[in-house]
């Protein structure tokens, strides 16, 4: 379980961040997550479908949870401050981080559905067809969704810098 | 600049199209100044998505730890409720089993009667005729005769030919883990009526932690 939880808990907490925009919603979302999927692990048959069960499972709790609260994904609140600074980056690691910021501020900015598939297509590399299971969505909504989605981002971030590549 | 296949620009990039279709995109894309500005766009796009979590998101410290421990709650949790049901489905079992010797011992067939009021109640250790053998019942009802248990004849007094038995209440008491609880015999008058115990072995997680884990 420890090793599951170590690699599965990050990238939980990671889409769940992009679901809520919120640290503490998110943070509470990755922890029901794991609890409901430990409940239920007896229904995972392949464990390589692990990471798309745990999303699929992280999306419906938390539409679940807007349901409740009678809220619109739209309508969660944007973080008013920014995460905490990762110490010691170096220079160009400084200027890629103005621009990674404002890549994110763009995709917080999409429209929820859009925001969902762009994260899991670019940043989780889940093919198109988990991102629908996950999603409960059709194979052709997350074509739809990702191509409007990229052509969006792109007309918001006309001037953007351009991101160096790692520096590891 | 083509407009439709300026549009084509994301279905290349995701490798929507065919082999044919990517072609015939490339060689728009050699001539088109604004899809090779939006290629690259899109290409620092992707790498800033790439690398957005690390730089921007770093995961809340203990979060894996403190899910490990609330997983570990929910199971131990689940553990006394499985040990609360298997408690109260062995004590439904005894119940059964005393239940229906009772019942059995006072049918009108049984041999025996249920004491009148103001009467004094059979010592069931000491009544003759079994509920199972109404032909025991030579003793005279409401006159219950001392039997001793151990001597398994009929008391002083009565013919030698009654046939005296003893009818004894037995319940298995099966527990679904026997890990998980302890049960324990608990002496009665009525050597017809058992009764035990059962103790779960866990603790709710709270009292555990409470209690040091005694």
């Amino acid at each position: 379980m420890s090793d599951l939880l170590e690699e599965f808990v990050p990238r939980v907490y990671l889409f769940a961040l992009r679901l809520t925009r919120s640290r503490d919603e998110a943070e509470d979302l990755t922890q029901e997550t794991f609890l409901q999927a430990w409940r239920h692990r007896a229904r995972l048959r392949d464990p390589r479908a692990a990471r798309a069960w745990l999303f699929s499972i992280a999306v419906n709790l938390w539409r679940s949870r807007l349901r409740r609260k009678g809220r619109s994904e739209q309508a969660a609140e944007l973080p008013d401050e920014p995460g905490p600074r990762p110490a010691n980056l170096p220079e160009e690691d400084l200027v890629a981080q103005e621009d990674v910021r404002r890549v994110r501020e763009a995709i917080d900015a999409l429209p929820a559905r859009q925001r969902e598939v762009v994260y899991l297509h670019a940043c989780e590399a889940l093919p198109l067809r988990e991102i629908a299971g996950v999603l409960g969505i059709s194979l052709e909504a997350v074509r739809s969704s990702l191509s409007l989605a990229r052509k969006r981002l792109r007309r918001q971030l006309k001037d953007l810098n351009g991101v160096r590549s790692p520096t590891k | 600049m083509n407009r439709r296949e300026c549009d084509q620009l994301d279905d290349y990039l995701l490798g929507w199209l065919s082999p044919e279709e990517a072609a015939a995109f490339e060689r728009h894309l050699a001539g088109c100044p604004a899809c090779r500005r939006e290629h690259g766009l899109q290409r620092s796009i992707d790498q800033a998505l790439a690398r957005q979590d690390t730089l921007l998101d770093p995961i809340p410290g203990g979060l894996v730890e403190r899910i490990r421990r609330q997983v570990q709650a929910g199971d131990r949790r689940r553990a006394t409720g499985r040990n609360w049901l298997a408690a109260i489905a062995a004590t439904l079992v005894i119940a059964v089993a005393v239940g229906g010797w009772r019942v059995n011992r006072l049918r009108p067939n049984g041999g025996e009667h249920a004491a009148a009021p103001g009467q004094t109640q059979e010592s069931p250790e000491s009544l003759a005729g079994s509920p199972a053998d109404p032909s025991a019942g030579s003793v005279p009802a409401g006159k219950p005769t001392l039997v001793s248990p151990d001597a398994g004849g009929p008391p002083s007094g009565e013919p030698a030919s009654t046939p005296t038995k003893r009818a004894v209440a037995s319940a298995r008491v099966v527990l679904a883990d026997p890990s998980q609880g302890i049960v324990v015999p608990v002496e009665t008058n009525d050597p017809k009526v058992t009764m035990v115990w059962i103790y779960p072995t866990f603790k709710p997680a709270a009292q555990a932690g409470a209690s040091g884990g005694k």
